[in-house]
């Protein structure tokens, strides 16, 4: 018998399967007008789309756990098909397909601790770090002395990934990079 | 409010918080307690002060209510509850004092029930089909298919009227529709509709009161569709205080109006806060 909450044991935070995907609550409210009967309305996220949605539950309602587990992991390489993981502690290796790197695969270097988010033991998403420094591997040449205009170019990094920065940026050089916004940041000393 | 009230010709009353008897209530779950159950509002003790001839009476006590927690809900709150004779008329032009003296609020604004449904809901809350209802409760949210009239109302009212009440002046919402009249007495002129309100202001619902209903007989019937509503929804029956339904017989309980107000969250709208957490000291839930 899988593991329940009925609605008295809803918190922000908890992992519950809700249209049969993994979810996470992100806020929950005890409703109850006038005389009338008790609900707890919920916003949560769908875990697997990503999509933030509202729904209400009789009191006393319950709804399944689900098995769901945030933890860090070491990346190791991809076959082109699928990436692989490896959980530090245990040595255990994992595969993730594309799906589960949500386009976040771009910023993956071979030994990089990512976030990765298990579902019933298997990799439902990655997480890569929020900043990444990543070394140019080709990018028209720089012109000197031009930190202030605010031109910018492409440049592309050693994972593959193509961003926007200044100028004065060339290749060799190492760059901090924000995989939220895909920006750079600025430059770091090799 | 104890000025304002005594000020008034009230008479402050206490009476039995725990008694023999749990609520018949179908949305509400007494808290039993040393063999029997605290009480979810001091209403019945205070009707029969009032048929024993008592004149108006207030009183500011804590009252329980099992399973409610939330940012406005507690299971242990204050609530203050007044009845003073005559027809609820008397009682709406006080509520509207009260609330300018505590809250300073501008005259409230009074709609009925039914023009505040029209308006957002775009059906008759007193004519449309049942089944109309609970396909509209549904289709808004509500959690499978309403159990009647009753449940469809109050959901699809809570979803898409309450939200707009209140805003800058507060909003006494008049003539609840006959399901959901509770205690109060039919409309004279309009059976489909209750001499029920609700005050509701700051986003908060602060009050609910009632023309009383005096009939025995009515009582009777009210409390047996409770329970059988309790019944369907798996919950024990729970028989009413035989003294209180000895008390409607004989000598009755004369004209008039009550109506019980949150205190706590009299306290919010005050403040402006958002959660009881913010004005209440000690918020220990029994499951902590």
């Amino acid at each position: 018998m899988a593991n329940t909450y009925a609605t008295n044991e809803f918190r922000s935070g908890l992992k519950v399967l809700l249209d049969s995907d993994p979810c996470v609550l992100l806020d929950c409210e005890f409703v109850k007008p006038g005389k009338g009967q008790a609900f707890t309305r919920i916003r949560y996220r769908n875990l697997k789309t990503g999509r933030v949605l509202d729904k209400t539950f009789k009191s006393g309602e319950k709804v399944e756990a689900a098995d769901v587990i945030d933890t860090d992991m070491e990346f190791l390489y991809s076959d082109g098909g699928d990436w692989h993981f490896m959980d530090p502690n245990t040595y255990e290796q994992y595969s993730a397909a594309k799906a589960a790197l949500g386009g976040h695969e771009k910023w993956l270097l071979q030994g990089m601790t990512c976030g990765v988010t298990l579902y019933n033991d298997a990799i439902l998403l990655i997480h890569p770090p929020h900043f990444v420094d990543l070394k140019v591997v080709e990018t028209e040449p720089g012109i000197r002395g031009d930190t202030a205009t605010g031109g910018s170019k492409n440049a592309t990094l050693e994972t593959g990934a193509v961003v926007r920065v200044p100028l004065f940026i060339e290749v060799d050089e190492t760059l901090r990079l924000d995989t939220r916004t895909g920006e750079y940041v600025s430059r770091v000393k090799n | 409010m104890r000025a304002f009230l005594t000020g008034r010709g009230y008479l402050e009353v206490e009476t039995p918080i725990l008694g023999p008897h749990a609520t018949p209530d179908r949305h509400l779950e007494s808290v039993s307690a040393a063999g029997g159950f605290l009480h979810t509002s001091p209403e019945f003790a205070m009707k029969r002060l009032l048929a024993a001839r008592s004149g108006p009476i207030f009183q500011i006590v804590k009252a329980f209510r099992a399973g409610e927690s939330g940012r406005q809900h507690a299971v242990e709150f204050t609530i203050a509850e007044w009845y003073r004779l005559g027809p609820l008329e008397g009682l709406l032009t006080e509520m509207d004092l009260l609330l300018g003296d505590l809250l300073g609020t501008r005259p409230a604004e009074r709609r009925t029930y039914r023009e505040l449904f029209l308006a957002a809901v775009g059906v008759d809350p007193l004519s449309a089909a049942e089944e109309r209802l609970q396909t509209l409760a549904e289709a808004h949210g509500h959690p499978g298919r309403p159990d009647d009239r009753a449940a469809a109302l109050d959901y699809l009212f809570s979803r898409l009227v309450e939200p707009g009440l209140g805003a800058r002046v507060p909003t006494i919402v008049t003539r609840f529709p006959a399901p959901l009249a509770a205690l109060a007495r039919l409309s004279d002129d309009d059976p489909r509709t209750a001499e029920r309100f609700e005050v509701f202001w700051a986003g908060l619902e602060l009050a609910n009161g009632y023309d009383e209903l005096q009939d025995p007989a009515e009582h009777r019937r009210r409390f047996a569709a409770e329970n059988r509503a309790r019944e369907r929804a798996g919950k024990p029956a729970a028989h009413p205080d035989g003294r209180f339904l000895a008390a409607l017989e004989d000598p009755g309980i004369p004209r008039c109006s009550g109506v019980a107000l949150g205190v706590d969250r009299l306290v919010m709208a005050a403040l402006g806060a958002s959660s009881l957490d913010e004005v209440v000291a000690f918020r220990e839930r029994p499951d902590d």
